[in-house]
């Protein structure tokens, strides 16, 4: 019984073991390598040998080992067709060049890996997932503070600045210290930890669960991924949860992407001077009159999300007074055309908090936050005169109607 | 100090032999006291020996620390929204809290077993994620095995007009915390 | 032709090393024990019965096995890992993807780990049934459970070293408690008062006031050096111990120890390996994302033999729940050997019989009884704490799937002191025994009756004052425990409407479906009844009680009591809390003092 019993383990551990050699010696890096050089004609294979391939950066604190299975990847004269063994494609690689700024800073992912999955980020734990095809764009900000010179390979990232700037995301976001704080300061929303993001993944059921995703989700509909919660499902005593107050833009997919590539360009990033372009200074704008100037500030300064394009208004702001929205800017005119100051001084001190409709439920989640030391005198002066003028885009009795009701 | 042949003569009269081995003899009968050399030895072999234990144990708590100071400049106060503000969590481990009425800011540490909680702004709670300590806005324990209120850092204003956080001064008790350097009066417009 | 092997034999070099030829001869199986290092702790000949393997299933050698693995794949670890916080991550990656047969022996690495903590666990297991611990043999328990803590305490600084996240905070759990240590620690009660945050116990722990390079490197030092040293001069008296005690069998014919118990020694540590190998081949440790003081992973949960401590915590306070509970544990497993009288039971596993109270043993029923009941509320409480347990320590059921945007439901509240000091006071009182004295002077004032008449009444007296204590302040308002905006006028309603309070929240649905009346007359039929059980239960172990009172002497019998006790009361309080919505008996938080 002992004998057959030793027999059995000794069986056992020799096939435990030549089964972990045969694990550890044959890898997924391994069988694309061979692959590779059996592609190759024998005097191509010359000079170039097997192992884990890795790009050290000590500059920027990365090893990076993707060229293990990317083997021709700075060798076009050898790559095929079918991935891994591609070249990179354009001149990128003769701009940066592998040894000094490795994979990873551009495309993402996890260079310590010799596997697939996780190389490329896709597996949990790993919150720097690859930036595949144009969202690659994303990483340049990182260095490159001049996005107009290389606009021609960056279209998604400057798309996505202006759209940012023009869709007036700055009236309730900051981004490096420029913008507001009415909600998530968006500084380093690309390389953020999720749960800082507070990144609500189980609302997003049939995609991967990445930032990625997340940031598109989000910016196709943000009510989708906090929908609030109602007093039915509250527990006693809880007070009720508005939906997100970030307002749908309605945007298309392609303004999606771009959107998302900005995001992603925004990350924490601390790379050494050698590294860094920084942007040039830009020139003051010059304009032809007062409103224009205005309205320059009211894009700058991103009045447009709440107040809407024009200062339409009409966003949705749970329990605020005047409706549970927000007041159109086109009968400023009307209200103020004879109390220039006092509009002045909202501007600068904001009204915060906003008031509510109705006092047992909790205060509206947007307001009027303060411009005071954002807004220039000169500026808020034009800006003033622009907010006048919104009212000579109304049909004249309106504007009549309104100047009788103030009075 | 052969015990068996043990002499008993007048202790004061005897001088200092010169041979050698009455040496000791001549300590027991002066000193009075038999194996006075042995306790004394064990004596001090046992001090040396607890108090090479006792150095070594603090010899294992270092004097110096390399980790970041604990005041820190937070910016100006009108920057802030009323509400909670995550800006200083990362990096300084703490919240900064607009009232209507001014300023306030809490140490990001459970005081349950110093995990660090989040901000739901959605439901207007820190949770702590390590046993599920909530706690509300004003810091106070409303479920979880947390047994004290979230502390609260002192805040000033800097000469720069900059909010000045000290962590090394702490306070949580209900009062002590609503006043005094824990608490910085701002009036919104 | 030569035979070069026998010609090599022959030579003084052969000679010189091995003192002893290899054939199969009485002399020369005495001499394989007798005359190698390794092997000579153990005896020539040893009785048959006790290499059975059924009798000690080679836990403790298991144990020892699992040891020597663990050191051996910890060295080769320690070739390719650095123990700074810039380093260890990129190590750990390292080994996974970039080392030969690095993935294969830190797999090894965690899971013998794990097993050896199971191992050491059962094996304290059987030496306890098979009553091996018994005179003269108690010390080596002693020293049994001091090797078991240090198991633990290696296990938890080595949980630190891969710096991810698991690992970060289950440390940070852990240091915690120590502040939370009487004395001497910052936030602990009864503390001295030269003791801040820079000099309390988890300062000395961590090496700082936060967890960081100092605490890692801190680590790295006792788990791999210091701790295991004074393990292995813990391990050789114990194991010195085992042979110089005698082994508890020694009956049944002698057989030569070498082949008969080396042999089984060798198959099981092969078994073992075979185990290890294919569990480390199948599974990868795991390793998250790197170590981050500014985001604490929802839920954080310690190592799985931690977790019974872990679940603990949200019932007691942290001071009680991760110093004085595990201390008393410690202590009490450790006084085991200097309670226990009885000299039955050594040497062979319990004879079981089925009586009215379930399977008991029929020489030891109370010993193993309430050692078996503590081993599996521990392991219940680790099952707990790894299934039961999600986002925000919430309970989840094992099948629930976890969300992160589940409302916290309404808090717990706090019985008020006094009826919480009834109680615990009562619940005590219960433990008395009555001694032969006391019998025999109640006999003679209210006749041959008289005892048993006194003991049901004290039973049902103490019982039904504990139901009261129990029900009655839920009639009223609760104390004014820690600012909480209580918006409702009683403990009842407020419990009621919480859903993590099934028993008061099912009373509270009736009440408010049958009115106030049916409401009191269930806390009436709950009191009844609740007291009518204790008192019951008080009686069936009335005349066990007493006996053993008789038979321990009154510090033993105090000793065995109040553990016994407050095991049962650590149970006790976890019912009420999850099934009644109680938070705490005794509530005085100025002093941290919360039970």
């Amino acid at each position: 019984m002992k004998r057959l019993l030793f027999f059995i383990f000794s069986g056992l551990l020799m096939l435990l073991f030549l089964i972990s050699i045969a694990q550890d010696t044959r890898r997924e890096w391994t069988v694309y390598q061979g692959k590779f050089f059996k592609s190759l004609a024998k005097d191509e294979r010359r000079g170039l040998s097997g192992g884990i391939k890795q790009l050290i950066i000590s500059d920027l604190k990365r090893v990076d080992r993707c060229t293990t299975c990317h083997v021709a990847i700075d060798k076009p004269q050898l790559a095929l067709a079918e991935e891994p063994f591609t070249a990179h494609p354009g001149k990128f690689l003769q701009w940066h060049p592998p040894e000094k700024f490795g994979c990873t800073v551009c495309h993402g992912g996890q260079g310590l890996a010799t596997e697939t999955a996780a190389a490329h980020g896709d597996v949990k734990h790993w919150e720097q997932p690859l930036l595949r095809g144009p969202l690659v764009q994303a990483s340049c900000a990182q260095c490159h503070g001049d996005i107009q010179k290389i606009k021609e390979h960056v279209p998604l990232l400057a798309r996505g600045r202006e759209l940012f700037q023009a869709k007036g995301c700055y009236g309730c976001h900051a981004v490096k210290d420029f913008g507001q704080t009415v909600s998530q300061d968006l500084t380093d929303v690309g390389s953020k930890s999720y749960q800082l993001l507070e990144a609500d993944f189980e609302m997003m059921h049939d995609q991967p669960h990445t930032r990625i995703h997340w940031l598109m989700a989000k910016l196709r509909h943000p009510r989708m991924l906090n929908p609030g919660v109602t007093q039915e499902h509250l527990p006693p005593g809880e007070e009720e949860v508005f939906p997100s107050a970030m307002p749908h833009f309605g945007l298309a997919e392609d303004e999606i992407q771009s959107l998302t590539v900005y995001l992603l360009s925004l990350t924490g990033s601390d790379f050494p001077a050698s590294y860094v372009t920084p942007a040039p200074p830009q020139p003051a704008p010059v304009f032809a009159s007062d409103v224009e100037r205005g309205q320059a500030v009211f894009q700058k300064y991103g009045c447009a999300a709440c107040h809407g394009i024009g200062g339409v208004g009409g966003r949705k702001n749970w329990n605020a007074g005047l409706g549970e929205e927000i007041p159109s800017l086109m009968y400023v005119k009307a209200y103020y055309g004879n109390r220039v100051d006092a509009l002045k001084e909202l501007i600068r001190q904001g009204r915060l908090p906003a008031p509510r409709a109705s006092a047992d439920r909790p205060r509206p989640s947007l307001y009027m936050p303060p411009w005071k030391d954002r807004i220039s005198e000169e500026d808020l002066s034009a800006l003033v005169a622009y907010l006048f003028s919104l009212s000579d885009r109304l049909p004249p009795q309106a504007a009549a109607e309104k100047t009788s009701a103030s009075r | 100090m052969d015990q068996a042949n043990a002499p008993a003569p007048d202790p004061q009269a005897t001088p200092p032999p010169s041979e050698p081995t009455d040496i000791w003899r001549w300590f027991d009968e002066r000193f009075g006291r038999r194996q006075l050399l042995l306790k004394s030895g064990w004596a001090f072999f046992w001090m040396f020996l607890g108090g090479w234990l006792l150095s070594n144990l603090r010899y294992l708590f270092p004097n110096v620390l390399y980790e970041p100071t604990l005041s820190f400049k937070a910016g100006r106060p009108e920057d802030y929204p009323i509400g909670v503000s995550e800006k200083w969590k990362k990096s300084q481990r703490t919240w900064i809290v607009r009232k209507e009425d001014g300023f306030y800011c809490f140490w990001a540490r459970c005081t349950h077993l110093g995990c660090t909680p989040n901000w739901f702004d959605a439901e207007g709670r820190f949770k702590c994620p390590c046993h599920g300590s909530n706690f509300n806005k004003d810091g106070d324990v409303v479920a979880g095995p947390a047994p004290k209120p979230l502390w609260r850092c002192a805040v000033q204003m800097a000469d720069d007009g900059q909010l000045l956080i000290d962590k090394a001064r702490l306070e949580n008790r209900p009062g002590p915390r609503e006043q005094g350097e824990f608490f910085l009066p701002f009036k919104s417009a | 032709m030569i035979d070069i092997k026998a010609y090599v034999k022959k030579t003084k070099l052969w000679k010189s090393i091995f003192r002893h030829d290899f054939s199969d001869t009485p002399r020369t199986r005495l001499l394989r024990v007798f005359g190698n290092v390794f092997l000579h702790l153990h005896p020539v000949r040893i009785a048959k019965d006790a290499i059975r393997v059924t009798y000690t299933w080679g836990l403790g050698g298991i144990s020892f096995y699992l040891f020597l693995v663990l050191t051996v794949t910890g060295i080769l670890l320690m070739f390719y890992y650095r123990p700074a916080s810039i380093l260890a991550y990129q190590d750990m990656k390292d080994l996974a993807f970039a080392v030969t047969l690095g993935g294969l022996l830190r797999n090894m690495h965690r899971w013998s780990a794990h097993l050896m903590v199971v191992a050491v666990i059962f094996h304290m297991v059987r030496v306890f049934l098979t009553g091996a611990y018994k005179p003269p043999r108690e010390y080596n328990w002693v020293v049994g459970v001091l090797l078991l803590v240090m198991t633990l305490f290696l296990s938890y600084t080595g949980y630190l070293l891969p710096w991810d996240q698991l690992a970060l905070w289950a440390v940070t759990v852990g240091a915690q408690m120590a502040a939370n240590s009487p004395m001497l620690g910052n936030e602990g009660p009864f503390k001295l008062p030269f003791i801040t945050a820079s000099n309390d116990a988890r300062f000395g722990l961590i090496g700082g006031t936060v967890i960081g390079d100092a605490t890692l490197i801190r680590f790295y030092v006792l788990h791999c050096i210091a701790v295991p040293f004074i393990f292995a001069i813990f391990l050789c008296v114990h194991l010195w111990r085992v042979r110089k005690d005698s082994f508890s069998v020694q009956t049944g014919e002698k057989v030569d120890v070498w082949p008969h118990l080396v042999s089984r020694e060798l198959l099981a540590a092969m078994l073992m390996t075979v185990i290890l190998l294919v569990w480390s081949l199948l599974l990868n440790a795991p390793l998250e994302s790197q170590a981050n003081l500014n985001v604490t992973p929802n839920p954080s949960k310690a190592p799985w033999y931690f977790l019974g401590l872990q679940e603990l915590l949200v019932y007691f306070d942290p001071w009680i729940a991760g110093v004085v509970l595990p201390t008393l544990i410690v202590v009490g497993l450790m006084a085991i050997p200097y309670v226990d009288i009885n000299p039955k039971g050594v040497g062979t596993w319990p004879k079981m019989r089925l009586s009215r109270g379930g399977w008991v043993s029929v020489d030891r029923p109370f010993a193993v009884s309430v050692f078996m009941l503590g081993t599996i509320m521990w392991f219940v409480l680790i099952f707990i704490g790894q299934y039961c347990r999600g986002p925000n320590w919430e309970w989840y059921w094992p099948w629930e799937q976890w969300s992160h945007r589940r409302l916290t439901k309404l808090t717990l509240k706090n019985i008020p002191n006094l009826w919480g000091l009834a109680l615990m006071g009562s619940y005590f009182l219960a433990g008395t025994p009555i001694p032969k004295p006391a019998k025999e002077k109640i006999a003679s004032i209210a006749g041959p009756g008289g005892p048993a008449k006194f003991s049901a009444a004290l039973h049902f007296g103490l019982g039904a004052a504990m139901a009261i204590a129990l029900f009655m302040p839920i009639l009223i308002a609760p104390d004014a425990d820690y600012p909480m905006r209580s918006k409702y006028p009683t403990l009842f309603e407020s419990l009621g409407r919480a859903i993590n309070a099934p028993v008061v929240s099912a009373m509270y649905r009736l009440v408010q479906q049958a009115g106030p009346a049916a409401g009191y007359a269930v806390i009436a039929g709950l009191i009844a009844a609740v007291a009518g059980i204790l008192g019951t239960l008080g009686m069936a172990f009335a005349k066990f009680k007493d006996q053993m009172y008789e038979q321990l002497g009154p510090v033993k019998y105090a000793i065995v009591m109040a553990l016994f006790l407050m095991m049962m009361g650590v149970l006790g309080k976890i019912v009420l809390r999850l099934l009644f919505g109680i938070k705490y008996l005794f509530s005085l938080p100025m002093f941290n003092f919360n039970i």
